[in-house]
């Protein structure tokens, strides 16, 4: 009995080491939601996430990668066996994809997990409250708004999610186009009333007023497409919104709007605040220069040699454009002919032999950006095609620009409102005066009519590589249309299709007709 | 605290003045075998006439309280002949047993030690005489091929790479696929804290009745060290040392510069053999010193050892200082043990950047190395670097320290009740620097010098406490065992870098300079986590008449990294045998047990958090003119995560034949696993994330596993006992995540191969784990391209062209089955041993083909050729063609050794021994290396860091799902001799 007691007590003492553990989790370097909001400063930042999820935009496979290869701006060639990467960006140009491309699960990720994040910062708001607290969820009802409008624009019929607090297991339903629609219409006109009509440092990046506006008139731009009736007027009312605002203006020199330090543009109404140190993101310079171009711009890191202007689109542009010619700029929105490093040195391409026919000076290896690309696939030059510059290079640069990117600018609204209004009937006067406005920016003299055919291309020129183009051949009936190494598509092309990984998560989702 | 140590003193004091007033007469001593000395583990002892008895602890020592009268004592040993020795007056009996024919051995199995006759569970043992020898610097290196079920590979030649342990094939995904390592009783030890040279012996759980003591980290095996210890006698000195040379094995088939001028390649007038430039024959030592010793009460050994080791790479390689001191100490008539044990290992790594093999494949042989200017002719392109700059110039070092501090202390209340507390503490620091100087382009681009620094340190603290009960009643002889044990688990780091440096001359010492921290593009981390795991255990073991044997066990364990409603999992185990030699009297059969066993074990997250919601800093955010930082959710929480669990049955057969001449052992396991804890897809919306760690899909593995042994010649001057281990197992994935039947994996990597939305690897439900796919190949269109079948259509068209389902399932990175086939063969003095290993039906992606097989027109890179190239192809595309059958044969280990005859001299042994590593192969594979690639570390291009790599430290992480990719970075494997020497005095 004696020893029993001392067994227990042993054992009583052994397990007295261990008790001052409870195994309630230690946080070191994570800080549990409970815990987070301890100031202020908490809740600023915690909003911040509803806008650094637009960094992914410019990333090479996100949205505007699906804007640029599956219009006619540009493609990805297969520059040998560089970028044949399983076909995908082939299939993008010549409307051949199919639900699997990574690109759509992408896009489709971007814009629902910002609608989460929306959704997720709401609620805390509305549990904080106060007045900051609901200038923030205004803020982020009209961000969500704009998450839904790109799934409306890309994928159509799709779900709308106005709410983080769903029951367990909770797949949301797609719904009609038409219905979404009429839900992101209500966003934007309950909510963009109620944001800041302020143009200064303070809303910078941030959705404000007109942000919310230039939003609207895209949608009312496109309403036919989504619904299959015009919002002319509503176009041109939200484009007035704007216009009327005097906060906003063209800019002399069209580049301002894309130089590296584009921040003091009087032109762009919501960017995207890229910074090379602090917003990375905006990979655009790895993308589409040559793996040689590195000496060209004193880059940090070799950039990929991926992404080519079509020769139609590059050819679209009249000799004396300021934006083909860059003005006063050294390069216009296009990279073309024989390249140099920064110290004046032709480039020549050491490796091998994907370009022998593309001499220059009797130099096969010299790196010529010729606009006439020989061939999509499998045996592209690799320095075929020019290259897309219309965003400013630095020298210097690392991989993530540093150049602010514009969503929505003035120029655009100018488009949009004339094209409204030419829609309407009212096709000459101010909406052609709007128009010669940006032609002759260009150095270009004044249309003297308007027709569809010159819209669509006055368009592209002005708003090429501003992930604005498929859209506008939609709009214009042109989406289906054969060009370069890409035949006539299916009619329903010019809605993507809905990822093949999100259709087998959730049983609600309905894959869009013809997938 | 201060108050818990005053309770734990008084508590010691009472339990030694209660036990004192016990008065029996105590005996202790040492039991060894009479003709080495070595002790003898689990040899019993019982008082003559009763039923007081004890067993030898680790280093053979017993003690033992016999009741008055007790004339003598009885000690046995399976497989010696017993001995009845007489008390008198002594308290100190040492006993030397007499050899027999040995049936049995002791095992250490978790928390104590069995014979092994009584062993139910799947337990593999290996002792140093059955290790392989020459340049081993690692302890899974001693058991490669030893043990069947274990499957231990590496596939290159770095000597600072690690080299994967599977047992059984995989029974997680998400979380810790290799063994639980235990040392010297301390689990989650590090072995690389332990010089091969002082490892006693290696006992493998195989099956989860014998892990499950171990519950929650024993699923995927258990391997026991228990290191060589200091016995009573003389003071002994033992040194062991080797040096070695080591030479590449094998490297892809490239063409020389003649050749590749002959093949209308671009002609840069030079002509260099760059897998030569970058390579040496490495020469390396191993130097150990042993001080052991012991008195009645006292035993002692401390261990010095020493390693230089080079590598083929140039300035690769490693030096290493390891101490091991042990001394164990009995006090209060022999009541108390005291062990302490202390490992320090200081090793300093020059791991360099092998990826230089990747650059010498393809870079063209007619370049010459350097300019004529003397600097280093790196002409640019995509990809190109030249290896000889990239050997010589980069530097990637690491320094690493490991301490295992180690006090246990058990006391014999009764002789038959034993209260055991261990306390133990591991820790340990790796720091990284690296320099690459402005005069090496890879991994600077335009940056003129690019410095890292980075520190982590690991640590954990151990408590346990167990008590033991050793009791018999008639034919039962019975072991209760209980326990509790506590281990906190410590982790923190820190890493800079910066670039833009004024001169090379500091490198990474003075990482401040550097201009890049001035614009806020240098980096500066760091982090610091923590966990802990709680349990209560505890076993019964029943010997009946060493017939019948029981053993049941249960353990409950708590950990941190689950909320709190599922922290807590039990995890038991029940395991059974029978000796039919003893219940039947079979002719020529000495010994045939029938083992069956079930045992539970669980498996922890991968991560710590994963139940909650957490905030941490994301990207910049611009907010009222300047940036602040976003704060967020790091992924989706799951408050519902809970235990991984494994269940296995094992039915296994051990027997001795033939007068003991043929041994062996044969078991056959069923284990499945269920809720596995993966990153799962989820839909979003709702969620935030698009994967959150949940418990889904779940493992089948069937396997059989052999080991036969057979003494063909045993006499004095020849013997012959070949050995032969068979392994063979099937993982299926009998579930795979929600929603989610299929799922392809890896990627092969630029250029132009990044396979979007398709991979190497295909994860399916009901399928083996490891397929490989591809598309088939079908002919080369007349541009020189490759064309593949449309498995729909069954004609050749583009690889656009092709879908998803015309990549089919071409091979297995995991193979049928392995073998090894180890002969010793002693002819006088001499010893002789060859070890064959071998591994059948699995294929592997030979990736330096798939990308350098293609020979364009006025090509600027080298390309590999081999017999299975297809003639004319113009332009890489991964194809069927690339997929090897890559079953092999090695003689992977050869030793001829000579024993001196010492008997006359002052020497207590001498022997002088030659070995050789990997001395050939035989496959038809095309590649480095065929052996087994148990997990994938992603595609490196580009002088890219790899994936989740940002410290540095521990090399890529693997894709465990992914077996069979010979990547392009692999350490090409080598070919190693040495010379050695044991001696002592």
């Amino acid at each position: 009995m004696k020893y029993i007691n001392k067994i227990l007590f042993i054992t009583l003492a052994m397990l007295a080491m261990h008790s001052c553990s409870d195994l309630e989790p230690e946080f070191g370097d994570v800080i549990p939601e409970s815990e987070y909001f301890a100031n202020e400063a908490a809740f600023v930042s915690a909003l911040g996430s509803a806008y650094t999820n637009l960094y992914g935009f410019m990333n090479h496979g996100q949205l505007f990668s699906l804007d640029v290869t599956s219009s006619d701006e540009a493609a990805i060639t297969h520059k040998g066996p560089d970028w044949e990467d399983g076909g995908t960006w082939l299939r993008m140009h010549r409307h051949t994809f199919s639900d699997t491309e990574g690109v759509f699960g992408n896009v489709w990720n971007f814009c629902y997990g910002g609608i989460s994040t929306c959704n997720r910062l709401i609620a805390t708001f509305e549990n904080a409250g106060g007045a900051d607290s609901a200038a923030f969820i205004s803020e982020l009802k009209v961000l969500r708004a704009y998450y839904h409008l790109v799934i409306l624009d890309v994928f159509g019929n799709a779900p709308i999610l106005d709410t983080f607090d769903v029951p367990e297991g909770f797949k949301p339903t797609t719904v009609s186009r038409s219905e979404l629609y009429a839900w992101v219409e209500n966003e934007f006109t309950t909510n963009v009333p109620e944001l800041p009509k302020e143009n200064s440092s303070a809303t910078y990046g941030r959705v404000n007023y007109y942000a919310g506006q230039a939003m609207m008139a895209s949608l009312y731009l496109n309403a036919e497409v989504y619904t299959g009736t015009a919002q002319w007027d509503k176009c041109v009312a939200a484009c007035d919104e704007v216009i009327n605002a005097n906060a906003f203006s063209l800019e002399g020199n069209y580049f301002a709007n894309f130089a590296v330090d584009n921040a003091g543009s009087s032109e762009n109404i919501w960017v995207i605040p890229y910074d090379g140190v602090n917003a990375g993101g905006f990979n655009l310079v790895q993308m589409t220069l040559h793996y040689e171009s590195q000496q060209t711009f004193e880059l940090v890191d070799q950039p990929w040699n991926g992404y080519c202007v079509l020769a139609d689109f590059y050819n679209a542009y009249e000799e004396e454009d300021v934006r083909l010619t860059g003005g006063s700029r050294a390069y216009g929105v296009m990279l073309s002919g024989p390249q140099y490093s920064s110290s004046g040195v032709l480039l020549e391409d050491g490796a091998d032999s994907w370009y022998p026919d593309n001499a220059f000076e009797g130099n096969e290896r010299a790196i010529v950006f010729n606009p006439e690309i020989n061939e999509l696939a499998p045996g592209a030059y690799r320095d075929g095609g020019a290259r897309l510059s219309k965003y400013e290079y630095e020298i210097g640069s690392v991989n993530s620009m540093s150049n602010d990117f514009a969503i929505f600018r003035y120029g655009e609204i100018l488009l949009n409102k004339a094209e409204a209004m030419w829609r309407m009937n009212n096709g000459s006067g101010p909406a052609l005066d709007m128009v010669n406005m940006i032609r002759s920016r260009a150095g270009l003299d004044g249309f003297a009519a308007l027709t569809a055919e010159d819209f669509l291309a006055e368009r592209g020129r002005e708003l090429c590589f501003e992930a604005k183009r498929r859209p506008d051949l939609i709009r214009f009936g042109k989406w289906n249309d054969a060009w370069w190494e890409k035949g006539a598509s299916e009619p329903f092309r010019s809605i993507m299709p809905i990822p093949a990984d999100q259709i087998s998560l959730n049983s609600n989702l309905v894959q869009n007709p013809g997938y | 605290m201060k108050k818990q140590i005053t309770k734990w003193l008084l508590l010691s004091c009472f339990v030694m003045i209660g036990v004192a007033g016990f008065a029996q007469k105590s005996v202790s001593g040492i039991i060894t075998d009479a003709d080495n000395g070595e002790p003898l583990i689990g040899a019993s002892i019982l008082a003559k006439g009763t039923t007081v008895g004890t067993i030898t602890d680790i280093d053979g020592s017993y003690s033992l309280n016999v009741p008055e009268g007790t004339e003598a004592i009885v000690v046995s040993y399976t497989g010696y002949s017993d001995q009845e020795i007489l008390i008198g007056d002594r308290t100190t009996i040492d006993v030397g047993l007499g050899a027999g024919t040995i049936l049995d051995e002791v095992v250490v199995v978790g928390y104590g030690t069995q014979k092994s006759k009584e062993i139910t569970g799947s337990v593999a043992s290996v002792g140093e005489e059955d290790f392989n020898v020459g340049n081993v610097t690692s302890a899974a290196q001693l058991l490669q091929g030893k043990v069947a079920g274990l499957t231990i590979s590496k596939g290159n030649g770095d000597p600072n790479g690690s080299l994967g342990i599977r047992l059984r094939g995989l029974s997680t995904i998400g979380a810790q696929a290799e063994p639980l390592v235990v040392l010297d009783g301390v689990p989650g030890a590090s072995l690389s804290n332990i010089d091969p040279q002082d490892i006693a012996s290696i006992d493998v759980l195989k099956d989860g009745s014998a892990a499950a003591i171990y519950g929650t980290r024993g699923s995927s095996g258990v391997i026991i060290v228990t290191t060589k210890k200091g016995s009573k006698g003389n003071a002994k000195i033992t040194y062991s040392g080797y040096g070695s040379s080591e030479s590449i094995a094998r490297t892809p088939a490239i063409a020389t510069a003649q050749e590749f001028r002959d093949a209308g390649g671009n002609d840069a007038g030079a002509s260099t053999d760059w897998y030569k430039e970058i390579s040496q024959t490495a020469l390396s030592q191993s130097h150990n010193i042993a001080l052991s010793g012991g008195s009645n009460n006292t035993n002692y050994r401390v261990a010095f050892n020493y390693r230089d080791q080079a590598g083929v790479v140039k300035n690769t390689g490693f030096n290493q200082l390891n101490t091991n001191v042990s001394i164990n100490q009995k006090a209060l008539d022999n009541k108390l043990n005291l062990g302490v044990n202390l490992i320090v290992t200081d090793r300093n790594s020059q791991l360099g950047l092998p990826e230089a093999f990747r650059y010498a494949t393809t870079f063209n042989p007619t370049s010459a190395v350097f300019n004529d200017d003397g600097t280093y002719n790196n002409p640019s392109g995509f990809d190109v670097f030249n290896p000889v700059a990239m050997v010589e110039l980069g530097e990637l070092n690491q320094e690493r320290t490991e301490i295992l501090a180690n006090m246990t202390a058990s006391y014999n209340i009764t002789p038959a009740l034993k209260v055991t507390g261990t306390y133990a503490k591991q820790k340990k620091d790796t720091d990284v620097s690296e320099y690459y100087p402005s005069n090496l382009v890879y991994r600077n681009g335009q940056r003129t010098g690019t410095a890292r620094r980075a520190n982590v340190k690991t640590s954990n603290d151990l408590y346990e406490g167990t008590l033991q009960y050793i009791g018999e009643a008639g034919n039962l002889n019975y072991t209760l065992l209980a326990g509790t044990s506590f281990q906190k688990f410590n982790s923190g780091g820190f890493i800079g870098d910066n670039a833009d440096f004024l001169l090379d001359f500091n490198g990474s010492n003075q990482l401040g300079d550097g201009a890049d921290k001035n614009d806020g593009s240098a980096l500066l981390g760091s982090f610091g986590n923590f966990y802990r795991l709680q349990a209560q255990f505890g076993r019964v073991n029943f010997n009946i008449d060493d017939t019948y044997f029981v053993s049941a066990s249960v353990r409950r364990e708590g950990s941190d990294r689950f909320g709190e409603a599922n922290r807590y999992g039990v995890f038991p185990a029940v395991s059974a045998g029978v000796n039919l030699a003893k219940l039947a009297n079979l002719e020529n059969v000495d010994n045939l047990k029938l083992r069956v066993g079930y045992g539970v074990t669980g498996n922890l997250p991968s991560e710590n958090y994963l139940f909650e919601s957490v905030f941490v800093q994301g990207p910049q955010f611009f907010f009222n003119g300047g940036f602040v930082p976003s704060y967020g959710p790091l992924r989706n929480a799951n408050p519902d995560l809970k235990w991984e669990t494994k269940k296995e049955l094992n039915l296994g057969f051990d027997f001795a034949l033939l007068d003991s001449k043929l041994n062996g052992s044969l078991d056959v396991f069923n284990r499945k696993t269920e809720d596995l804890i993966l990153n799962t897809p989820v839909p979003v919306p709702p969620n935030l994330a698009a994967f959150t760690w949940k418990n889904v899909a779940s493992l089948t593995t069937n396997g059989v596993e052999l080991l036969l042994n057979y003494d063909v010649v045993n006499n004095e001057n020849f013997s012959y006992s070949p050995t032969l281990i068979f392994t063979t197992y099937k993982t299926i994935l009998d579930t795979y995540l929600e929603d989610t039947p299929s799922q392809f994996i890896t990627n092969l990597g630029a250029p132009g191969q990044n396979l979007v939305g398709l991979g190497l690897n295909l994860l399916e439900e009901g399928k083996e784990l490891g397929q490989i796919v591809a598309p088939e190949f079908a002919r080369l269109d007349d541009l020189g391209n490759a064309l593949f079948i449309d498995q729909s259509t069954g004609e050749a068209i583009e690889k656009t062209a092709l879908e998803s389902e015309d990549w089919i399932i071409v091979g297995n990175g995991l193979p049928d089955f392995e073998l090894s086939l180890n002969n010793t063969f002693t002819i006088g003095n001499f010893d002789l041993n060859l070890f064959f290993r071998g591994a059948f039906g699995h294929s592997l992606v030979n990736t330096y083909r798939a990308f350098y097989e293609a020979f364009p027109d006025n090509a600027g890179a080298n390309f590999v050729r081999t017999d299975k190239a297809t003639e004319g192809l113009k332009a890489a595309s991964y194809s069927s063609e690339h997929v090897e059958d890559a079953s092999f044969v090695k003689l992977d280990n050869a030793s001829l050794g000579y024993t001196f005859d010492t008997a006359s001299s002052k020497i207590g042994s001498c022997r002088l021994y030659l070995a050789g590593q990997n001395l050939f192969t035989i496959t038809g594979y095309t590649g480095v290396d065929p052996d087994v690639r148990l997990g994938d570390p992603g595609s490196t291009d580009n002088g890219r860091r790899v994936n989740g790599d940002i410290f540095g430290l521990e090399g890529a992480p693997l894709n465990i799902l992914a077996p069979g990719i010979d990547r392009r970075n692999t350490y090409f494997s080598t070919r190693t001799v040495t010379l050695g020497l044991n001696i002592s005095f």
